[in-house]
């Protein structure tokens, strides 16, 4: 914690906080949501950047002063929220790196790795001059929102200065928030937990029961343990909010893009037309699913399985099987 | 040091270390001062003397002691912690040694006796009559970001991080910074070996300041750590061995001490808060590649004992007995055996690198303000969790830099080629029972060595390529032969007994210890995944991995 401080002449502007948002998509709504309490209190200014018309003004309206330019927006924020899938992050990061310095905290919702299997910490830190990053995971559901209930999230990021601004920040909003330093774990159980439901949505489309549905989210989450225990991850997150705590609701839950995609998938037994093809190559679970295993070197076969389906086209019911057979162990998590 | 600069330090010291007390005893501070009583006495039992004498006026007044005397108890023991590691300064030898025209490591090396080398010593204070000094120069060799590290010395503080295996690794690096023409650095080094009085002397004169690692007292880790942090604080450069203590295994550090290390970022912290004209703190990592290692038998035989047994502490290796240290640069010298210093790229507090002009380069490769990293709202922030954090960071990077340049050299290479054929050869014995008692299979075909030591070489070089390891010479260049023959010349020379042997057109390990001592240094490179082998040992580099 902070014990004293000493003013500087040359330093950038002790005023009004400002937190930029880059993004134009639902979770940068989302954002908005969550820090309009603070804005309209007048504790901190709300700046922000899409790069489509349509979602730039949504911002205007919804209160954010937009900016041009991605530089521009992030320059002297205290706090930027990168409100953009995994896979996008590369160009999101590129486009605000010049504006970026090393007292800014970045806070991101990414449940998703890069093309190059990175996570999202991990492009951020890589491409700016950022280095204090903090992840939202864990069952983030924006219908909770529009219908009036708590939000609950996991908040990691290494240093305790992030986890506190990103908390005073969203004060006042409908979150319930749990922290932890342990982002490495936070970020993978994301990731896992979208495979997942790509996964019990093909097994659903594909007509296996209930409880092969929850046993691939099992199969998941020993999975996300693994990558964990091999990317220095605490394994207590794996059953803590982020983990067993998103996967959980996630599955009992119907209404989601990964799990409509992958039913739709399974249903027409891949036989999916090109609009709905595109919409599945773009999800965060499948990108994830083509450059886990290259960047970790670990046998993944759940992850494997979306692979073998997606890609070369293998029949989801026989794939699936194959990997309801495995022996998922007594001692599932954390082994 | 100058004279100013250590009584202002050994005030600060004892005033900060006192006034973090006072605030997180928060009330208890009888506690405190009880605590370092009872470690001392504790650590003192069987002994007489003054610094019983100290303790036990302690512990007397600390009964009857009001808050007021507390803090002047405290401030008394801060005080006598503080002078016991600055040491009892010599400006005379200091100025000696920072003029002397040859190095006290080319005196060292050039003595055919400790009796003559004790004989040559007052010469150092006169400023003159050092004798002869032949070889030095092209023994040690001096390279990497070694221009940069000099620009670097005139735009901050550095605070050098080395690998540590031997005792000789700070008269090493002492001469390396002579020879790129910088005085002595400070470093704290083991009170036990200023007992031996031939490491005793150059070590003090090179810089040296006490730590005893006895003192089990958390006060004593305070003030060790604040005087450090104070003497980087004015502008002292430091050097830090991370890893704590001599590699028992041989591997490369893969664990560090943040400890000392964080010293760094408060340092620089604190300069910003002061507004010093010159407020940069530079780290700057550093290898040593020896081909042989001094203490080498000593170290492994601590390293194989049983968990627990080992020991942290260590005073009768070979770094105790001067003639084995004379014995030991004569051989290697005799071989023209190369001993590298090897300057790895300067980072900032945060682990950013830094270029030659001194700042610090972001991830993306773009110029970024250092002082961003510990502002808040515009102002500079005292935060010790930020800095533990920016001090793993750095960390990580150190230990990416001991990997990427340490010289490999034959003796490395060679004795990694036996033993994983060993490993490979007996698959019935797990790695501990092979080192302690041989395995059925006790020798090995030279050409069979050849073989593996020829697929090594080729990893090694392609890694070398893509500048993720150094080589040396014999290693970059030469045959699967030549590395295999350098390697049996100095294997044969030093050791009492050696770590592989020829006999006909066979190799045998008659040291297995030191087989596997040498043959860690090439750790974490997966040479071994080839063979089908595990690693040797778990990641940290400390225990023996438990499936072999």
């Amino acid at each position: 914690m902070a014990t004293k401080t000493t003013p500087r002449t040359d330093s950038p502007s002790a005023s009004l906080p400002v937190v930029t948002i880059l993004g134009g998509g639902r979770l940068a709504f989302g954002a908005l949501g969550m820090l309009s309490p603070g804005r309209k209190q007048g504790r901190f200014t709300v700046r922000a950047w899409a790069r489509a018309d349509e979602g730039r003004k949504l911002l205007a309206d919804g209160g954010a002063d937009v900016v041009e330019n991605a530089a521009d927006a992030v320059r002297d924020a205290n706090l930027v929220i990168m409100a953009v899938p995994a896979p996008s992050l590369c160009d999101v990061v590129d486009a605000c790196a010049d504006g970026t310095s090393g007292d800014q905290v970045v806070l991101h919702a990414s449940r998703g790795v890069g093309h190059d299997g990175r996570l999202p910490h991990q492009i951020i830190r890589s491409r700016s001059a950022v280095k204090k990053v903090a992840v939202l995971g864990g069952p983030l559901y924006l219908d909770d929102v529009r219908e009036g209930r708590h939000l609950n999230a996991a908040l990691a990021a290494r240093y305790d200065e992030a986890l506190d601004l990103v908390q005073g920040i969203v004060a006042g909003a409908p979150l319930r928030i749990t922290t932890t330093h342990d982002i490495i774990g936070v970020e993978l159980c994301g990731v896992l937990s979208n495979i997942a439901h790509l996964a019990t949505g093909l097994a659903a489309g594909v007509g296996l029961s209930e409880t092969d549905q929850g046993l691939l989210t099992v199969r998941a989450l020993l999975e996300a343990s693994r990558l964990g225990r091999s990317a220095g991850a605490d394994r207590a997150t794996f059953s803590g909010l982020a983990g067993v705590g998103d996967l959980i609701p996630r599955r009992v839950s119907s209404q989601r893009r990964h799990r409509d995609l992958g039913a739709a998938w399974g249903k027409a037994g891949g036989d999916v037309d090109e609009a709905t093809r595109q919409q599945i190559d773009q999800l965060e679970g499948v990108v994830s699913a083509r450059s886990l295993e290259s960047r970790f070197g670990l046998t993944l076969p759940l992850v494997d399985a979306l692979r073998r389906i997606l890609d070369q086209d293998e029949p989801a019911p026989e794939v699936l099987r194959e990997v309801l057979e495995l022996d998922l162990g007594l001692t599932a998590v954390g082994t | 040091m100058r004279k100013e600069d250590r009584e202002r330090i050994l005030t600060e010291v004892q005033s900060r270390v006192v006034e973090a007390q006072v605030r997180l005893a928060s009330g208890r501070l009888d506690e405190v001062v009880a605590d370092s009583a009872y470690h001392e006495l504790r650590r003192l039992k069987g002994d007489r003397g003054d610094e019983l004498d100290f303790w036990r006026g302690i512990s007397t007044s600390l009964a009857s002691a009001s808050e007021h005397e507390l803090t002047g108890l405290l401030r008394r023991i801060s005080r006598r912690y503080a002078e016991e590691i600055c040491g009892k300064f010599d400006e005379r030898v200091y100025d000696a040694v920072t003029r002397a025209g040859e190095p006290l490591m080319g005196l060292l090396l050039n003595a055919i006796s400790p009796k003559r080398l004790v004989e040559g010593l007052p010469g150092v204070f006169s400023g003159g009559g050092l004798p002869e000094l032949p070889g030095v120069d092209k023994n040690i060799v001096v390279q990497g970001e070694v221009d940069t590290l000099a620009k670097l010395r005139e735009l901050g503080t550095i605070l050098l991080v080395p690998t540590h295996v031997s005792h000789m690794d700070s008269i090493a690096v002492g001469w390396a910074l002579w020879k790129m023409g910088m005085p002595p650095f400070l470093y704290g080094a083991g009170l036990n070996l200023f007992s031996n009085p031939l490491l005793g002397f150059f070590m003090r004169n090179l810089g040296a300041y006490t730590v005893d690692r006895r003192k089990q007292d958390p006060l004593y880790k305070a003030v060790l750590k604040e005087y450090a942090q104070s003497t980087l604080e004015h502008g002292y450069d430091n050097i830090f061995f991370p890893g704590g203590t001599r590699s028992r295994s041989g591997a490369l550090e893969a664990k560090l001490k943040l400890g000392l290390l964080g010293t760094g970022v408060s340092a620089y912290v604190e300069n910003l808060l002061q507004q010093k004209t010159k407020d940069r703190l530079y780290i700057v990592p550093a290898t040593l590649s020896f081909q042989l290692v001094l203490e080498a038998e000593t170290l492994v035989d601590d390293f194989l004992q049983e968990v627990g047994k080992s020991r942290y502490i260590i005073t009768d290796d070979e770094a105790a007995k001067p003639r084995r240290i004379i014995e030991f640069f004569t051989q290697l010298f005799n071989l023209d055996s190369k001993i590298y210093f090897t300057v790895g790229r300067p980072l900032d507090p945060f682990g950013n690198y830094v270029d030659e002009a001194g700042e610090s380069i972001d991830a993306r490769g773009k110029h970024t303000d250092p002082r961003r990293y510990v502002m808040r709202n515009g102002e500079v922030v005292r935060d010790a969790q930020r800095d533990a954090e920016f001090t793993r960071e750095v960390g990580e990077r150190v230990v990416e830099a001991y990997q990427r340049d340490t010289v490999i050299q034959s003796t490395h290479v060679c004795a990694n080629a036996a033993l994983l054929l060993l490993r490979q050869k007996n698959p019935q014995s797990d790695l501990m029972r092979l080192l302690r008692t041989g395995g059925r299979v006790d020798d090995l075909p030279l050409r069979e060595v050849y073989a593996e030591v020829d697929r090594q070489l080729l990893a090694l070089r392609t890694m070398e390529a893509r500048s993720a390891v150094r080589l040396g010479p014999a290693v970059l260049t030469g045959t699967a032969d030549d590395v295999v023959a350098d390697a049996l010349r100095h294997f044969q020379s030093y050791h009492t007994r050696e770590a592989l042997r020829r006999r006909g057109d066979r190799l045998f390990a008659p040291e297995r210890g030191l087989l596997f001592y040498y043959a860690n240094r090439l750790a974490g490179l997966g040479l071994e995944r080839a063979l089908g082998l595990p690693p040797a040992l778990t990641p940290d580099h400390r225990n023996i991995a438990a499936r072999t």
